[in-house]
């Protein structure tokens, strides 16, 4: 059973997630914008280089950290 | 509770800020072709995408669906709930960049099956991404219709027709370019008030020691599994029906391939990975919804519990609820229009109708398509209310889950994964699953299984008749022949130097 400290913990820990997550698209939308308008005449991008996926990979790795920690620190 | 005048301010105030914004996005991206209809042109970035994405999966359902898992489970009724919504953004991604290896800028991921596998095929899986996405549009409608008119006292009919009618004007206008932007500027105003009114109802409630206090007095012998996120005993019941159903729906819904097809390509597994992360940590903060509703009130069905805890709130409280549940409701509701949208203009006019249709005509039925169908979802909605369960709606929405990723899977990784397997697997495992969820005893070889069994005999059989078939009667696939120009796509489906692929058929 979780105690009254990790409750707390985790109440504040969901608040400054989603408040991170809301900053960073906010973040990516206000220096991007709607479009990339150079794709129009230049046509579509090369599909991303395969460390960039890999680093996609490393975040959902840490979040299934956070998760299992969670899960059982909480516990 | 809020007045039936306020309910109908909140509603013509989102109707015309929504309309507004679609006509603005309408006129700025130029939306005059089907390219820009359907994928946004293929050039949208990662942040409006991510948003879009985001909060396309947040669903209204959530608001009431969360706290029922807490109410039934206790704190681990939020990862219970969470972790298979959010699923389907990591396993989309093999998927997604193996399609845009091949398509750099498709248009609907279903025509890909027609390329592949022939008529027959395609049929098949029209068939069961109209009824998936019409259901995705009819569970938003079912809970949001339900809430909005229950909380406002308007008739649940007409809360339907107005969001039906509103979302239909503005997917018309601007298609996925609608969607999107609207889509950004709800996922702003739900997750802001998230941030806001969540923190405001656990101090309404006395504050987090309070809260911990009055569910560990309340709760009683119930207590330490109810405070326990490892507390697994309603996990057959709660995480794995949705696990293996909603938890692979993302991977054939038609609404995140939009997504996928209108990010930038250099940037496809960052939004799927950051907007997959992120609706986690909504669907978490509603779950604080659920806690605070144990707390004080230990009596009321797990159900109802959302209801009862806004009730700690003012009426103005209520009334930004009610823009959160709009805002959620709408990005997901337009999403699936635009979805259907797509699919009949491309994959069922432009592939069976009218093979020579101009892109003008493509995009008329494009838009026909958006009020069309925004009528028959209604229809659907207003029969669903009183003849179907929330849980049963889900539930069928994950058949189609079930039965199309095995097989879509080997298709694309597998070059001797033939027509007759992938028909075979997709009809057969439907039908199955169909016939288990929706039987009884009074049907002959029908025999009682739990959901997530029926879910998981969907999968199975999908992918085993697709795989068995295929090698009783294997294809020798050329990826290259159907690789779009400018993709890297050798015969066997493997990567080349040089960018092989050979210009095909039509728009793609």
């Amino acid at each position: 059973m979780i105690g009254e400290t990790g409750f707390r913990v985790l109440l504040i820990g969901f608040w400054l997630a989603e408040f991170a997550f809301a900053a960073l698209v906010t973040y990516w939308f206000v220096g991007e914008g709607f479009s990339d308008d150079e794709d129009v005449e230049s046509g579509p991008k090369p599909l991303e280089s395969s460390g960039y996926t890999l680093r996609s990979l490393a975040m959902w790795g840490g979040f299934f950290v956070v998760l299992l920690a969670m899960i059982t620190l909480g516990a | 509770m809020v007045g039936q005048g306020a309910g109908v301010t909140l509603i013509a105030f989102w109707a015309v800020t929504m309309i507004g914004l679609a006509y603005y996005i309408y006129r700025r991206q130029n939306v005059t072709d089907t390219k820009e209809f359907i994928t946004a042109g293929g050039r949208a970035q990662v942040g409006l995408t991510t948003a879009s994405f985001a909060v396309t999966w947040m669903w209204a359902g959530d608001v009431l669906g969360v706290p029922e898992y807490v109410g039934i489970t206790g704190i681990a009724g939020i990862w219970m709930y969470a972790a298979p919504a959010v699923l389907s953004s990591l396993i989309v991604i093999p998927f997604a960049l193996r399609m845009r290896r091949l398509f750099p800028q498709g248009l609907t991921y279903s025509e890909y099956f027609i390329e592949r596998f022939g008529k027959r095929a395609h049929l098949a899986v029209i068939a069961v991404l109209l009824y998936t996405m019409v259901l995705g549009g009819v569970i938003q409608l079912y809970v949001g219709g339900a809430v909005i008119g229950g909380l406002t006292g308007i008739s649940t009919t007409v809360v339907i027709a107005a969001l039906m009618g509103v979302v239909g004007i503005y997917i018309l206008l601007g298609g996925l370019w609608s969607s999107m932007t609207t889509d950004f500027v709800q996922f702003l105003s739900a997750i802001a008030i998230t941030l806001v009114f969540v923190p405001f109802l656990v101090f309404e409630a006395g504050g987090p020691g309070a809260i911990y206090d009055s569910m560990t007095t309340n709760l009683g012998s119930q207590a330490p599994a109810f405070l326990s996120m490892a507390n697994v005993s309603a996990i057959e019941d709660l995480f794995l029906p949705y696990a293996l159903g909603l938890g692979v729906w993302g991977v054939v819904s038609l609404a995140t391939w939009q997504r996928v097809f209108a990010v930038r390509r250099d940037k496809t597994s960052r939004f799927l990975t950051v907007g997959g992360i992120g609706v986690f940590t909504t669907i978490s903060m509603y779950g604080v919804i659920g806690v605070v509703g144990l707390a004080a009130f230990p009596e009321v069905a797990p159900g109802n519990i959302t209801i009862e805890t806004l009730g700690l709130l003012p009426e103005w409280a209520t009334v930004v609820f009610l823009l959160v549940v709009l805002m959620v409701l709408g990005s997901s509701t337009d999403s699936y229009l635009t979805a259907i949208a797509s699919l009949t203009a491309r994959d069922i006019y432009f592939r069976h109708i009218d093979t020579e249709a101009s892109d003008a005509a493509q995009l008329r039925v494009a838009r026909g398509a958006s009020i069309g169908f925004a009528v028959v979802i209604f229809a659907a909605t207003v029969w669903a209310l009183s003849n179907l369960g929330f849980v049963r709606l889900l539930l069928i929405g994950g058949i189609g889950a079930s039965g199309l990723v095995g097989p879509f899977a080997l298709s694309l990784f597998w070059r001797r994964t033939s027509s007759a397997g992938f028909v075979t697997g997709v009809v057969v495992s439907q039908l199955l699953t169909g016939f288990l969820l929706l039987g009884n005893a009074g049907f002959p070889l029908w025999i009682e299984l739990q959901l997530w069994e029926i879910m998981a005999v969907g999968h199975l059989v999908s992918s085993s008749l697709a795989f068995g078939v295929s090698l009783v009667s294997p294809d020798d696939f050329r990826f290259e022949t159907i690789a779009q120009g400018g993709s890297e796509i050798a015969a066997d489906g493997g990567e080349t130097d040089t960018g092989a692929g050979t210009e095909t058929g039509g728009e793609r």
